[in-house]
C-alpha cells in the first residue's frame, strides 16, 4: 500500500512547526520501508489535494488547538472533519473539502486518510521550532505514529532504535 | 439604548477571526466588530538575519499566498541594494506573478466566493461550498478549473524553483531563465488561461448579472461604502500587479495621491483599538475619524475593486472591455463591496493576457536575468499587489546587510477597517427585531468574504482553514446565536 506521511505546518510559527518536526523523525524511521514516503507541506488549501494524489493511504500530521495538554495526540479520520466542509472560510479550503472535491472529480485521492493532530499552544509567534515542552515529545509521537500505521512493517522496538 | 458591553482586551481571541454583533433592547444591531488574529514577533524574528533570507522566510508566514511575500521581499532587496533588474529577469518575475494572481483569483471565485452567487446566499449551509458549486456548474467545469490551476501553477513551480514556495527571485533578478520547452508549454497554458478567463466572465454575466436578485444584492445599500481606494498603477495609471506607483483616489474617483512606494510612511498611518490586536491603517492627510466612510474619513480600501477604482484603465484589451462593462453597470468609482467578485474576474483576464504578452515578448528568452548588487544596503521597500491588496515590505539593514528593522503591511490588515464597517453595515441592514437565522448570518459573512481576507497563520493548524466565529449578543451581553464552521459548536 503506497503510503504518504504528510507533515503540515509553518516552519516559522513556533508550535505550528510540530508537524514538520514529527514528519522529519518519521522519515528517519521509515527510510528503509518500501512504498512509504514522507513530505513536508507549508501550504494549505488546494496544495493538499495536489500532494495527496497517487497514494493509497495518507497520514496527516499537524497541529491543533483543542485545549488539551500540549503534545496530546488525537487520531481521527476525514469523517470527523465532515462538518467543516463549508465556504465560511474566507480563503483557502481545508483538507476534508479538497479531498472530497478530488473524489467527486474522479481524481486519484487516497482511499484511506488518517489524521494525527497534536495539541499545541502558540501558533502566532515567530519561531523556528516548537516550545520545549513539545520539542521533547517529537520522537515519542513519531514512533507512535509509525508503529500504529505500519504495524508489522516497522516494529515499535526497531522504530525506537531508528532502524 | 441597550446596555453597552465593554470588551476587555483579555477577551480578544487568539488564532481565529471573530465577528461579534451586539443587539440593542429592540433586537436591532447596535454595534458589530470584526477581530483579526495577528502574528507576533515578526520584527524581533527578523532582526539580526541576513536580509537575503527574507524572500525565503516571509513566504512561510502564509500558507495560502506565499508568492506575494516572496515577490515583495525580492523587490525590497532590489531597492535596498539599488539594483535594477534586467528586462528578461523582470519579465520572468512578471510571468510568475501574473500566473500566481490568475490561479489565486480563479480559486477564490469558483470555490470560495462562488458559492455566494452560483449556489445562492439562501441555499442550505451544506450546499454553500465548493461541492455545491460543482453540483451547479457540473463536473466538467470543475475539472477545467482544477486543470487550468494546475497548469498555471506549473509555471510558478518551474520558474520559482521549488514546489512549495518560490525561491528563485534574488536581489537584482532571478536565478533561472526559460528553456525552449518551457516557452512552448507556457505559451499554450497562457492562451488557455485567456479562454478560461473569457468563459468565467461569461459565466458571471449569465449566472449573476442575469439574475435580478443577485444584481439587487450587489447594488443595494447593505453592501456599500464610499471610501478612498488604493492600488499600484503604471506611469499611465493602468492596473499593475507587480510594480508601479501607489495611487489613491477619493470616494469621487479623483486622484488624491500618487507616490513612490518608498514614501508609503508619509501617507499611511495606523490606528489602534482596545478590542483588536491588529492596527487599522488610514490615510494620514485625511486623518482617522472612526469606522466611517466618506471623503472626511481616512479609511481606504485595497484589492480588486479598489485597484480598478484607483486606476484609469487596465493594461490589456479584453480586461479593459470587461472593466468598462463593470463600471457601466456599477458606476465609477464603484463602492459596491460585492463588486469585488466581479473585479476579481476582470483581473483574471488581465493576468492571463499579460502572461500571453510576456510569452510572446522575445526578451523572455534572453540570458541576462540578473544584475549583481554592488551598493551598500541601507533601506529598501518592495510593494506588490497581492490578490487581496497592496502588500508592503520595508527593511532596514546595517552596512553588512543584517536586518535592523523589518516592517510588513499586509493587504488584509489594510482592509481590516473596511471589513469591520462592511460587517456592521450588513448586520444592521439584515438583523432586525432580534431575528437571527443562518441565512441572515451568511449574508453578513458575504460582506466579509468579498474581500478574500487572508489569515494565513490560522490555515496551518487543523481543521486547516481560518476558523471564523460569528457571535450575536443581546442587550444584556448574553449570546443569542453562535455560528462557526468548527466541528465543535
Amino acid at each position: 500500500m503506497k503510503t504518504l506521511f504528510l507533515g503540515l505546518g509553518s516552519s516559522v510559527l513556533t508550535d505550528d512547526t510540530i508537524g514538520l518536526f514529527v514528519v522529519r523523525r518519521v522519515a528517519e524511521l521509515v527510510k528503509d520501508v518500501d512504498d512509504v514516503y514522507t513530505m513536508e507541506n507549508e501550504e494549505g488549501g488546494f496544495s493538499l489535494l495536489d500532494e495527496s494524489l497517487g497514494y493509497d493511504r495518507m497520514v496527516v500530521i499537524d497541529s491543533i488547538i483543542l485545549g488539551n495538554e500540549p503534545g496530546t495526540v488525537t487520531k481521527f479520520g476525514l469523517k470527523e472533519l465532515e462538518r467543516s466542509i463549508h465556504s465560511c472560510t474566507p480563503h483557502g479550503a481545508n483538507l476534508a473539502t479538497v479531498l472530497e472535491l478530488g473524489r467527486v472529480q474522479g481524481m486519484a485521492v487516497p482511499d484511506e486518510v488518517i489524521i494525527y493532530a497534536i495539541d499545541v499552544v502558540d501558533v502566532l509567534s515567530f519561531g523556528e521550532e516548537p516550545t520545549p515542552v513539545l520539542m521533547e515529545k517529537v520522537d515519542g509521537i513519531a514512533e507512535r505514529i509509525v508503529r500504529e500505521v505500519l504495524g508489522d512493517a516497522v516494529r515499535g522496538d526497531k522504530a525506537a532504535e531508528g532502524k | 439604548m441597550g446596555r453597552r458591553v465593554t470588551i476587555d482586551p483579555i477577551t480578544r481571541l487568539e488564532g481565529h477571526g471573530k465577528i461579534e454583533i451586539f443587539l440593542d433592547n429592540k433586537g436591532n444591531v447596535e454595534n458589530a466588530y470584526f477581530q483579526v488574529p495577528e502574528m507576533r514577533g515578526f520584527e524581533k524574528f527578523s532582526e539580526g538575519r541576513m536580509v537575503e533570507e527574507m524572500p525565503r522566510i516571509t513566504p512561510k508566514i502564509c500558507g495560502v499566498c506565499p508568492t506575494a511575500h516572496h515577490m515583495a521581499a525580492a523587490k525590497a532587496l532590489d531597492d535596498l541594494y539599488k539594483v535594477e533588474v534586467p528586462r528578461t529577469g523582470r519579465l520572468i518575475r512578471e510571468l510568475i506573478y501574473n500566473a500566481f494572481t490568475f490561479e489565486d483569483h480563479a480559486i477564490h471565485f469558483y470555490f470560495l466566493g462562488g458559492p455566494d452567487f452560483v449556489v445562492g446566499p439562501d441555499a442550505p449551509k451544506a450546499e454553500r461550498n465548493i461541492l455545491g458549486v460543482i453540483g451547479k456548474v457540473g463536473l466538467e467545469i470543475g475539472g477545467q478549473v482544477i486543470d487550468i490551476r494546475h497548469r498555471v501553477r506549473d509555471i510558478i513551480t518551474t520558474l520559482g524553483g521549488r514546489v512549495i514556495h518560490p525561491v528563485s527571485c534574488l536581489p537584482g533578478g532571478v536565478s533561472r531563465g526559460l528553456t525552449e520547452e518551457n516557452r512552448e508549454e507556457f505559451t499554450k497554458t497562457a492562451k488557455d488561461a485567456v479562454e478560461f478567463a473569457k468563459f468565467s466572465l461569461k459565466l458571471f454575466e449569465d449566472v449573476v448579472l442575469g439574475n435580478k436578485t443577485y444584481v439587487d444584492l450587489i447594488v443595494g445599500d447593505v453592501y456599500q461604502h464610499q471610501t478612498y481606494y488604493m492600488g499600484l498603477v503604471t506611469d499611465d495609471n493602468e492596473v499593475d500587479f507587480y510594480d508601479g506607483w501607489i495611487r489613491v483616489v477619493t470616494p469621487d474617483g479623483k486622484e488624491f495621491a500618487k507616490f513612490k512606494v518608498q514614501d508609503w510612511l508619509k501617507h499611511i498611518s495606523e490606528h489602534t483599538e482596545p478590542w483588536s490586536y491588529v492596527k487599522f491603517p488610514f490615510l494620514k492627510k485625511v486623518g482617522w475619524k472612526g469606522f466611517v466612510d466618506g471623503p472626511d474619513s481616512g479609511v481606504y480600501r485595497v484589492a480588486p475593486l479598489a485597484r480598478l477604482n484607483a486606476s484609469e484603465k487596465m493594461r490589456t484589451p479584453n480586461s479593459q472591455a470587461a472593466r468598462e462593462q463593470l463600471f457601466e453597470t456599477l458606476g465609477f468609482p464603484s463602492h459596491h463591496t460585492l463588486g469585488y467578485h466581479w473585479a476579481r474576474l476582470v483581473e483574471i483576464m488581465q493576468a492571463a493576457e499579460r502572461m500571453v504578452e510576456i510569452m510572446e515578448d522575445p526578451d523572455i528568452m534572453g540570458d541576462n536575468i540578473r544584475a549583481i548588487p554592488t551598493e551598500t544596503p541601507t533601506r529598501g521597500v518592495g510593494v506588490v499587489e497581492a490578490p487581496r491588496g497592496t502588500l508592503i515590505h520595508d527593511y532596514s539593514t546595517d552596512e553588512r546587510g543584517v536586518v535592523t528593522q523589518a516592517n510588513l503591511l499586509v493587504a488584509t490588515v489594510a482592509n481590516a477597517a473596511p471589513i469591520c464597517m462592511s460587517v456592521e453595515r450588513a448586520a444592521r441592514g439584515l438583523i432586525k427585531g432580534g431575528k437571527v437565522d443562518d441565512g441572515l448570518l451568511n449574508m453578513v459573512e458575504m460582506a466579509f468574504r468579498a474581500y478574500d481576507p487572508c489569515f494565513g497563520c490560522a490555515t496551518h493548524s487543523l481543521p486547516g482553514q481560518m476558523p471564523l466565529e460569528v457571535v450575536v449578543r443581546d442587550a444584556d451581553g448574553d449570546v443569542v446565536k453562535r455560528m462557526s464552521q468548527f466541528i465543535k459548536d
